[in-house]
């Protein structure tokens, strides 16, 4: 990696004006460290944000649940409370990484994390997410690579959090600017379904704070496929979220992961599961929706059947 | 094979005993236990010093860095 | 000649592994732990092109950077670069964040020049040339048996099928490298290798100092698995940048560099055609094959293997067979020897296709390999797997496991030589009663420490940890490099005849008719205060060749995400004598997981636009985690009469073919592909829609 300076500032303020001249926030730094020593980046500046006040506590509330953006994946995977009232994101967390990465990666690290697309990360490819003309996995090796995408570039979004966050329209806290925003998870990822070279809504001086999530009495389940059994990238995950009443489901959330630049969620399919009652024709038509305009590459197509049956599965686990 | 070997030629079965007299033969390139990979002494790579392939059939005589 | 005794206390043995201690409390220093005095960082400035004429290297900045001591330039002059990784300079430097900051100002003058990465494309004949003079696929090596056409026609039951294995990276945890001084004095080389005096004689050649002046040190290594022969590029760099910053450096691998330019085994194009009679007797076995060994092939390779080559019609008897074998040449790094050369790809390939003739014969698969495989120790080995595994029961027609998640049952044979030959080892026994052994064999983690002092143990009566087993020293007597499953039998033996001859010269000298056990401290007093030593050698009878082995897989997968499970896998192998039975059937477990990673995960990718592979790192090249592991039953066929014969390489041949068994039992289709990936099992299943098509 090339030698960049170091913050450990305790305030906000401090951190995002830091932040302003080539720096970079620090967490857990799982995925900024990757990125430095590959030379994919090299900022100047470490903003180390770990010690920033109020940023670790899990946070009961009357309507909502408040997670610090420097709570581990290892507490929310390990939180009894957590996984009793929202088992799909303790489910997601479950499936991060290992022990160890999971012991020192974040919330906040998770949701902002980059591409993990092989051409993105290979140190002497310049692609087109990182400012070059080409898209190599286009035409190259893209059995990892995403089934829509509103650009030409078809890295997807691999944050587990994300997924079962939106299926739980969770929001993110984020500084911006001077003022605190409050984006939906569909807005904290909405810019790099358009935008190449993006891999979230989020500029560089732009921190997550936390994630608020709604408690609003609903079920809610994760799960995921990978080539192996533990430690592995899902190659497609699904959560899924409703309020269920016997079979019969309403206020549905259903969310794809690592199929799209961003969680992908069709409202056509929330709107077509409202008020349904679970069965597996119903499950499989509601596929049929969220799949309906995915485009396969030569070879991601084994994506699409994994995605179907983890929308029925992830759909029933919430009745089940 | 009575061709002379460059000096500088190697092999794995050289440095295993037991496959030591095969080692540098015709037959153990042309079999099938996929392990007929050669290097150069003198490059420690698979490739001469003449930028050219080290093979049981071009470590000989003729070619500009062969040794005896 | 000596024998091995009839009744053993320590040999046959579950020993735990008498550096078990040090390594778990991070005592033991691998050759990658090795600090001498003043010692340097090394890195090796690699080639970012697949090909090209490179016409300049400028290390002048790089030499300017603070901390480097050293920077060379791997040859001089022009030359021509072959894959993308291949070795162009080095710089010795005191810390890592020196040597990275240099490579980064390395100035490299090339011309780009066309590549090609990919097997099926460089086969064709317009494909950009590896090799300028060659086309990159050479004539191929024909064997040829009996009248082929002719059993084709006769034969009541045919089966075809293409198979596909990719190219497998040794990953072994400890990456390739080397710590090397060089001084007035001589060259000393800390090295994880599989062969210290091959070490040695390569950095003798290469730094041309005479190899009494080269000590190659190898205490603990983290494996090898083939690849770890000679210095490599990166140890003859070490040495060039020792003798320049004059002091020692110490130049292991990245992991990345580690994918790139220290070996693999050769990806294969399978194409098979298999006959039998009524009765299910092979008749007739037809192959075209392809595969690529890297940079390593072109026109000397021509009617030979090229590295590609592999043993077909594998561990079966058929009376007319045509098997047409070459290596197609790409430009990516060259193939080494890999635990068990060509037999995993041998074995998937045949394995596979003999379940395809049983099941269109409607035979049970291992009935129809007892009728072909005559090998009477492997038709006793499907004996005992029949009964543990409870075979029987649990193979069913293809596909006729129930729900979306259906389950299967394979199995596979194995054969390979093993046997041993040339080793050389001294003992000292002290007046004390302590016992040193001394014999420079490296252990490869497979436990040589632990044979030598379970052998000597058994001589003299004592205990393992009574034995002090010095190895991994070229200043010891001489033995091979651990390649072919060849240490066991050739260090067992040689350990045996030094001791038996200790044992001999202590009574002799000391007037006690048997010293051994409870009478050797007071033995040993007798000496005095001068040590005994005594030498000895390999001999004829102690060990033999070839091994057989079988394995049984279950698996679970699931026809709806791809995902396979593997539930079980049963080994029965026999390897002669076995000395320690506990490091014997680790080395089995080691070898099954190897072999699962094989089946399931691991595939070298090359990107045909970019030239590089894709995964250079654990991320994306997958090999087995724990909670991928399934139970893994060994049951060893002790084998006394035989002598030791080795176990590293069979152990890791018929997993695969196994597995790929058990899973098309499980699906009723076949993956014929390896690994068997989701999207394999998906696309076999028929589930996978055309690209380009709405879903």
């Amino acid at each position: 990696m090339k030698p960049f300076q170091y913050a450990a500032p305790r305030t906000v303020d401090s951190a995002v004006s830091l932040a302003a001249d080539q720096g970079r926030f620090l967490a857990g730094g799982i995925d900024i460290l990757g990125e430095m020593k590959d030379y994919i980046a090299s900022p100047r500046l470490l903003v180390n944000v770990k010690d920033l006040p109020v940023t670790r506590e899990i946070t009961p509330g009357k309507e909502s649940w408040t997670i610090g953006t420097n709570v581990t994946i290892s507490e929310i995977e390990q939180h009894a409370e957590l996984k009793r009232i929202f088992p799909g994101l303790q489910q997601a967390a479950a499936e991060v990484g290992s022990p160890q990465i999971r012991n020192v990666a974040t919330v906040g690290g998770n949701l902002a994390q980059h591409s993990r697309c092989w051409y993105y990360r290979h140190r002497d490819i310049h692609c087109l997410k990182k400012g070059g003309d080409t898209c190599y996995a286009h035409d190259g090796e893209n059995k990892y690579h995403s089934l829509f995408s509103g650009n030409p570039c078809i890295s997807p979004v691999v944050s587990n959090l994300a997924i079962a966050l939106a299926a739980l329209d969770a929001r993110a806290i984020v500084r911006r600017g001077r003022e605190e925003v409050a984006l939906s998870i569909a807005d904290l990822y909405a810019k790099a379904w358009e935008n190449p070279e993006a891999h979230n809504s989020l500029t560089g001086t732009d921190l997550i704070l936390r994630v608020q999530i709604p408690d609003a009495g609903r079920r809610s389940a994760y799960q995921q496929v990978s080539e192996k059994a533990s430690f592995d990238w899902a190659l497609v995950s699904c959560a899924a979220a409703a309020t269920v009443e016997g079979t019969k489901l309403s206020k549905v959330r259903v969310v794809l992961g690592a199929v799209a630049p961003i969680p992908w969620q069709v409202q056509a399919a929330h709107d077509f599961l409202e008020g349904k009652k679970l069965d597996d024709d119903v499950a499989t038509q509601a596929a049929g929706i969220i799949l309906k305009d995915a485009t396969p590459r030569e070879h991601n197509g084994y994506k699409v059947p994994i995605a179907q049956a983890l929308i029925r599965r992830t759909l029933k686990q919430l009745v089940g | 094979m009575n061709t002379p070997l460059c000096k500088y030629l190697r092999t794995k079965k050289m440095f295993v005993p037991v496959h030591e007299a095969e080692a540098l033969t015709e037959a153990a390139e042309a079999g099938t236990e996929a392990d007929a990979f050669y290097w150069c002494n003198c490059t420690l790579s698979e490739i001469g010093a003449d930028d050219k392939p080290a093979h049981l059939r071009a470590c000989i005589p003729g070619r500009i860095c062969f040794k005896e | 000649m000596l024998s091995w005794p009839e009744k053993r206390d320590v040999i046959g043995q579950s020993t735990p592994r008498v550096d078990a201690p040090a390594k778990v409390t991070g005592a033991a220093k691998y050759s990658s732990d090795v600090q001498p005095e003043g010692w340097l960082y090394g890195m090796i400035y690699r080639s970012r092109w697949p090909a090209a004429k490179v016409t300049g290297i400028n290390i002048e900045k790089a030499k300017q950077i603070p901390g480097i001591k050293a920077v060379v330039v791997e040859r001089d002059g022009e030359r021509t670069v072959r894959f993308y990784g291949e070795e162009l300079a080095a710089v010795a430097g005191t810390s890592k964040q020196a040597c990275l900051d240099a490579l980064l100002v390395i100035e490299v003058e090339a011309t780009p020049l066309p590549f090609v990465v990919k097997e099926e494309a460089a086969r064709n004949p317009n494909s950009p040339r590896v090799w300028p003079d060659a086309a990159n696929l050479p004539e191929p090596n024909v064997r040829e048996k009996g009248d082929v056409d002719k059993a084709f026609a006769a034969a009541a039951a045919v089966v075809e099928g293409f198979f596909t294995t990719p190219t497998q990276l040794h990953q072994p945890l400890e990456t390739h490298g080397n710590t090397v001084s060089v001084t007035y004095d001589g060259v000393t080389c800390w090295a994880s290798t599989q062969g210290i005096f091959s070490v040695r004689d390569g950095l003798a050649d290469y730094l041309e100092v005479p190899h009494e002046k080269v000590r190659v040190i190898t205490d603990h290594m983290g494996g090898g698995f083939g690849a770890k022969f000679g210095p490599g590029a990166e140890g003859g760099l070490a040495g060039r940048l020792s003798k320049a910053a004059g002091a020692p450096v110490k130049l292991m691998l990245t992991r990345f560099d580690q994918s790139l330019a220290v070996g693999n085994r050769p990806s294969s194009f399978q194409q098979i055609k298999l006959g039998a009679d009524a009765d299910g007797k092979m008749v007739a076995f037809e192959m075209n094959s392809f595969g690529t060994a890297g940079i390593g092939a072109g026109a000397s390779s021509a009617g030979g293997g090229g590295g590609a080559g592999f043993p077909a019609p594998y561990i079966y008897v058929v009376p007319n067979i045509r098997v047409k074998q070459s290596s197609v040449a790409i430009n990516a790094g060259q193939a080494r020897a890999f635990r068990a050369p060509g037999h995993p790809i041998a074995s998937f390939g045949m394995e596979s296709i003999v379940d395809e003739l049983a099941v269109k014969l409607k035979m049970d698969p291992v009935e129809l390999r007892l009728k072909n495989d005559p090998n009477k120790i492997r038709q006793r080995e499907y004996a005992i797997g029949i009964e543990h595994f409870g075979w029987k029961q649990k193979y069913k027609p293809p596909g006729s496991s129930p729900g979306p998640i259906k389950v299967g049952v394979g199995c596979a044979g194995a054969t390979w030589g093993g046997g041993g030959r040339g080793t050389q080892a001294d003992v000292q026994i002290n007046p004390d009663g302590s016992v040193e052994v001394r014999c420079g064999t490296q252990d490869l983690g497979t436990g040589t420490r632990t044979l030598v002092a379970v052998v000597a143990a058994e001589v003299f009566g004592l205990k393992p940890e009574q034995i002090s087993a010095r190895i991994g020293d070229t200043q010891f007597p001489p033995s091979g490099g651990s390649g072919g499953s060849t240490t066991a039998a050739s260090v067992c033996p040689a350990i045996f005849d030094a001791c038996t001859n200790a044992l001999q010269d202590l009574q002799k000298k000391t007037g006690v008719a048997d010293a051994r056990g409870s009478n050797w401290s007071a033995a040993c007093r007798k000496l005095g205060v001068n040590p005994l030593t005594s030498h000895g050698k390999w001999q004829e009878g102690l060990s033999s060749s070839g091994a057989g082995g079988v394995q049984f897989a279950e698996v679970e997968v699931d026809t709806e995400t791809g995902f396979v499970k593997v539930r079980k896998i049963l080994c029965v192998q026999d390897c002669g004598l076995i000395v320690d039975k506990l490091t014997c059937e680790t080395q089995i477990n080691g070898g099954v997981i190897m072999g699962l990673g094989y089946a399931l995960y691991e595939e070298r990718v090359m990107d045909s636009a970019t030239g590089v592979v894709l995964n250079p790192n654990f991320e994306t090249y997958k090999v087995p985690n724990f909670a991928d592991v399934p139970e893994i039953e060994v049951i060893l066929v002790d084998m006394p009469e035989r002598g030791v014969i080795g176990v590293g390489e069979p152990a890791t041949i018929p997993t695969a073919g196994a597995i790929a068994n058990a899973v098309a039992n499980a699906l009723g289709v076949r993956v014929s592909s390896l690994p068997i990936t989701p999207a394999r099992v998906l696309a076999a299943l028929g589930k996978v829609g055309k690209v380009g098509s709405k879903a």
